[in-house]
């Protein structure tokens, strides 16, 4: 996130100005309104339609291949070859009730919970360093064990960020111009303290999507171009500490300009040489849903991490392409609702969620497509794992509930004929909406 | 934010492009060279078959099982209602006994440090494996292997050769001659394999198919072959020969029917091999054939109106010829005998008498004619051409010598065919040892047909098979050769041996060749006894195999007993001989004629 991204007005004024992007876009919008199936597309609903349509699509579209991904594995291990996909599958609807929740709930609610989330995830995050309860998985402390489940709290870390920075800075108003205001409470210490809490697990990973969070957080709140330079810079040599004083992480970042290294399946970057391996082989067109041979225990994390190589060798370039698409259509639900919602609060939590969501894709597939060093995040709702699904739909959902609030969307939705009746809809009836045209 | 994510976006699309699209073969090349495996099918080998099908040499399906020590350890077995892990030690003692080994030493090559591969047992039957898989330990597999197993063993194993069992490289005798037809191609299949081994399903594809060995027919005869070979190890053993081999051509056809050697060679055990043993001396040892080649000398006498049967000849004691006196096996006074008489009692006096009359040049052309000096076209790994010497070298001693087989070569199958040529009626069939081999659908494509080649006209050559029933007659030199109720053509050798080793001649070459019944033969056999210790002449030493062989074939093919010839012919003069008498051959007839 850098400072050109500034779309949204700096003295919280309802119309967005942007540079560049604002002005365009409404008359891209009303000239697109003027065309006869786009005008038609255009209603107060898009922007709910669309962001529910990608996540509907990516959660299912990531059900499949999770399950064809992980079934060798599971096989395997002398496993059920479903046993992956049915927790997945659990967690999906988990997360599908949990988002259908959120989006219901009265938008007020989300400023008030705002602070419970920080001090819960701050607490969970805490406990992750209890010996019983904290879990370390290849490397990185980032799991918590309670009962019979494991939850990684970084997740919730992530959306109390959003949350937090959001509530903080629609109330601030004006003074964020300030670089007292800017800094303090949410860059120091919210922001700090959960930072901290992800970096002593060093999940490297993770802190870098939330230093995208709170980057976006900062821009759409209006904080000035300087202080944003400033804490960039800072951000970044931040960053590049970190990465120097770890001999692991230093290794990553020299094998990954290693030609030598990506050309080895063997060796240190044998995931990503895999990754590369699956891709290729799925080429145009795939090699058809469950063919994929690099799922074979040669792609480590194949149903994880790497989930994006096995559509690409499954499904082909148009397999990779849609996932892009998807997002892309994410991007652009949020950026609908960023500019046009009048809420302070609304705009900086779907900045924070979109740069959430899209930094995470962005770092996911640059790994596995090779242009990025392997630092080892989920793609969101695609991926499997249960916290990382359920906390990204929940994020979804607040960002449905944002679109309900959208102006016109309310009064349209609730206009429609209930759940019932939608769903026989092909049976003859008398239909509301043409009553409506 | 949006048009930056829709940036990265975009370069993102052209990255895929390239990965998923334009760039994709070679990324596809490495992926696939680590993921695929290529297995060999061994094709198998051909069978060698005798005339009637009866299999001479086969491969068979054999396993070397190998273990991994390191999975073998996980050996689970059910005890009561749990599986208990017991490992090497219970692994050793279950497959002891299946595999015939000692449990404790099973069990120090199952628990071998630092390995996962150690070869427990080679050879092992398809059967065993079976067995051995069915009990499922862990890290137990077997590789595929081919063993060759000859059915004739020793009777039959130098002109079969032999193939090296490590690796099946054919080294001698028909498996190295035809091994091109015999050995086949390995196919190659190709799988794609998870990271642990297994075969990922679907991806199983066939490279090359596997081009199995194709079959090959002999013209021997298993049962003669077997016959054969016995009876000539029995009579080497009796008479202390060196070695011996016994030859038996069709004689319709030229066709080997048997072809026995002794000392031999198993192999089905190599480890007791002596490589003097795989050589197949009747086709690939030549040696001076001695007086079995006087039929060649009298076939030319008798073509050339040389001789009759009965043109008389007066034999001395001594024969002054090159500055030597030239005497016969035996002294004997001077005698008066027919032409028939001479070969009959096989006198080298009277055959230099009759052969000195034929210039050296024509001798060399009927050697040639009946087969010496060239390779049979069986063309047999390291046959033996002989050696027939130019008419320019035949001076001094050799220019006689050779009219009664010293001082040139041949193989044992060279003089059997000369005799099959004179059985024929004057046409010889060059031998052969291949009916054909078998194609793709099994039919057998049969060896060029040879042509029959007319040596000597039909009526010297009936003439001189009657003539060589002398042999066998109550003068002649062969009676253990003689089989009641039928008559038998044939003839005696006795041979100096010129010992290859000592440069020298040591000991003798006893040889018999003959037909039976003389008047319709349907097969030749010819004896041969190298270095004899007890006795030397042929009759005595090789009579009795070729009794024995031609017995057999008589009896087995119910050949009808001989009726008596209607060519009456003696061995002594029916008068007195006059030196004088420009039609008997003499000494003084010879200076007379300025020989």
């Amino acid at each position: 996130m850098t400072s050109t991204t500034t779309s949204a007005g700096s003295r919280g004024t309802t119309k967005p100005r942007g540079r560049g992007a604002a002005t365009p876009d409404e008359r891209d919008t009303s000239r697109l309104a003027a065309l006869p199936v786009i005008g038609k597309l255009e209603s107060p609903l898009t922007t709910y339609y669309l962001i529910l349509g990608a996540m509907t699509t990516l959660v299912v579209f990531g059900l499949i291949m999770v399950f064809s991904a992980s079934s060798v594995s599971s096989l395997l291990n002398d496993q059920a070859s479903y046993s992956v996909f049915a927790r997945q599958a659990l967690f999906a609807v988990i997360g599908a009730a949990v988002a259908a929740g959120a989006s219901r709930l009265p938008l007020a609610w989300w400023k008030r919970l705002s602070l419970p989330v920080f001090l819960g995830s701050v607490v969970l995050l805490g406990l992750v360093f209890v010996p019983s309860l904290g879990v370390e998985v290849g490397g990185n402390r980032n799991w918590l064990r309670l009962g019979p489940i494991q939850i990684q709290p970084a997740e919730l870390g992530k959306l109390a960020l959003v949350l937090v920075g959001a509530m903080v800075f629609a109330n601030k108003g004006r003074l964020v111009g300030l670089i007292r205001h800017a800094i303090l409470p949410y860059l120091i210490p919210v922001a700090a303290i959960i930072i901290a809490l992800v970096l002593g697990g060093h999940d490297l990973g993770t802190a870098l999507v939330m230093f995208a969070i709170v980057g976006a957080v900062l821009a759409v709140s209006g904080v000035r171009g300087r202080f944003f330079l400033l804490a960039g810079t800072v951000g970044a040599l931040g960053v590049a500490y970190l990465v120097q004083t770890s001999d692991n992480r230093m290794a990553r970042i020299a094998n990954f300009l290693s030609p030598a290294c990506q050309a080895d399946p063997d060796g240190w970057c044998g995931q990503s040489v895999h990754g590369m391996y699956a891709l290729a082989d799925g080429g145009w067109w795939g090699v058809g849903l469950g063919a994929s041979k690099e799922k074979w225990d040669w792609l480590a994390e194949a149903h994880n991490d790497f989930i994006f190589a096995i559509i690409g060798e499954e499904l082909g370039l148009p397999g990779t392409l849609v996932i892009l698409f998807l997002f892309a259509v994410i991007a652009w639900g949020c950026y609908r609702l960023m500019v046009r919602t009048r809420d302070r609060f609304v705009r900086i939590a779907t900045a924070g969620i979109m740069a959430w969501l899209l930094a995470q894709a962005i770092i996911n597939i640059g790994a596995v497509i090779g242009l990025l060093p392997v630092i080892g995040v989920p793609l969101p709702l695609v991926s499997a794992g249960g916290s990382s699904l359920v906390t990204t739909m929940l994020a979804l959902g607040i960002l449905l509930c944002f679109a309900r609030n959208e102006p016109g969307c309310r009064a349209l939705l609730a206009a429609r004929p209930g759940m019932l009746k939608r769903s026989l809809a092909v049976l003859p009836s008398r239909s509301p909406r043409r009553r409506n045209r | 934010m949006l048009l930056v994510i829709l940036m990265v976006f975009a370069v993102f699309g052209f990255q895929l492009l390239r990965v998923q699209g334009f760039d994709a073969a070679a990324t596809q090349r490495a992926a696939m060279s680590k993921r695929s495996v290529k297995t060999i099918t061994p094709a198998m080998r051909g069978q060698i078959l005798d005339t009637n099908g009866r299999v001479l040499a086969e491969s068979v399906e054999r396993f070397t099982v190998v273990a991994d020590p390191v999975a073998i350890a996980e050996y689970k077995v059910k005890v009561g209602d749990i599986w208990e892990k017991l490992g090497a030690p219970r692994a050793a003692s279950d497959l002891a006994p299946l595999l015939g080994m000692d449990a404790s030493d099973l069990e120090a090559r199952f628990t071998k440090p630092n390995t996962r591969y150690v070869i427990i047992k080679k050879d092992v039957t398809p059967t065993i494996w079976r067995e051995v898989k069915a009990l499922g330990v862990p890290g137990i597999a077997a590789e595929r292997t081919a063993s060759r197993v000859y059915p004739l063993g020793m009777a039959l194993g130098p002109v079969i050769g032999f193939v090296s069992p490590s690796d099946q490289v054919a080294w001698s005798g028909i498996e190295y001659q035809f091994n091109q037809a015999l050995s086949g191609k390995p196919g190659t299949n190709i799988y794609e394999r998870a990271r642990d081994g297994y075969i990922i399903p679907g991806s199983e594809r066939v490279d090359t198919p596997v081009t199995n060995g194709r079959n090959v027919r002999l013209t021997i005869d298993s049962d003669l072959q077997w016959y054969a070979e016995n009876a000539l190890a029995k009579r080497v053993q009796e008479v202390g020969a060196k070695e011996g081999s016994a030859v038996v051509i069709e004689v319709a056809t030229g066709k080997v029917r048997a072809v026995a050697n002794y000392p031999t060679f198993d192999p089905n055990d190599l480890s007791r091999m002596d490589v003097d043993h795989t050589v197949n001396g009747a086709f690939n040892d030549a040696f001076e054939p001695g007086s079995t080649g006087k039929l060649m000398t009298f076939a030319a006498a008798l073509e050339k109106g040389v001789v009759t049967p009965d043109t008389g000849v007066i034999v001395p004691n001594r024969l002054p010829r090159a500055g030597m006196k030239f005497k016969d096996n035996e002294n004997h006074p001077t005698e008066q005998m027919t032409a028939t008489g001479v070969i009959a009692k096989s006198s080298n006096i009277g055959t230099i008498l009759i052969g000195e009359r034929l210039g050296p040049a024509v001798l060399v052309d009927y050697f040639r004619k009946f087969g010496l000096g060239a390779k049979s076209p069986i063309n047999f790994p390291g046959e033996s051409a002989g050696n027939v010497p130019d008419p320019k070298t035949w001076v001094g001693a050799s220019r006689y010598t050779r009219l009664f087989g010293q001082a040139y070569s041949a193989t044992a199958l060279q003089m059997t065919s000369v005799y099959q040529t004179i059985a024929n009626k004057g046409v010889r069939m060059p031998p052969t040892l291949i009916e054909g081999t078998m194609n793709d659908s099994g039919t057998l494509v049969p060896a060029p047909a040879q042509e029959g080649v007319r040596v000597v006209s039909e009526k010297t050559a009936t003439t001189l098979s009657r003539m060589i029933e002398e042999v066998t007659g109550p003068d002649g030199t062969a009676s253990a050769a003689r089989i009641k109720g039928y008559r038998v053509a044939g003839k005696t050798g006795t041979a100096d041996f010129f010992d290859q080793k000592k440069k020298g001649y040591n000991g003798f070459t006893a040889s018999f060749i003959g037909y039976a019944p003389a008047e319709a033969p349907k097969y030749v056999v010819g004896v041969f006894l190298h270095q004899p210790s007890a006795g030397m002449f042929g009759g005595a030493l090789a009579g009795p195999v070729f009794n024995q062989v031609m017995t057999y074939l008589i009896q087995r093919d119910g050949a009808a007993p001989s009726p008596k010839s209607t060519l009456d012919y003696h061995v002594w003069a029916k008068h007195e001989l006059s030196t004088s008498d420009p039609n008997v051959l003499s000494e003084a007839r010879a200076k007379r004629d300025g020989l």
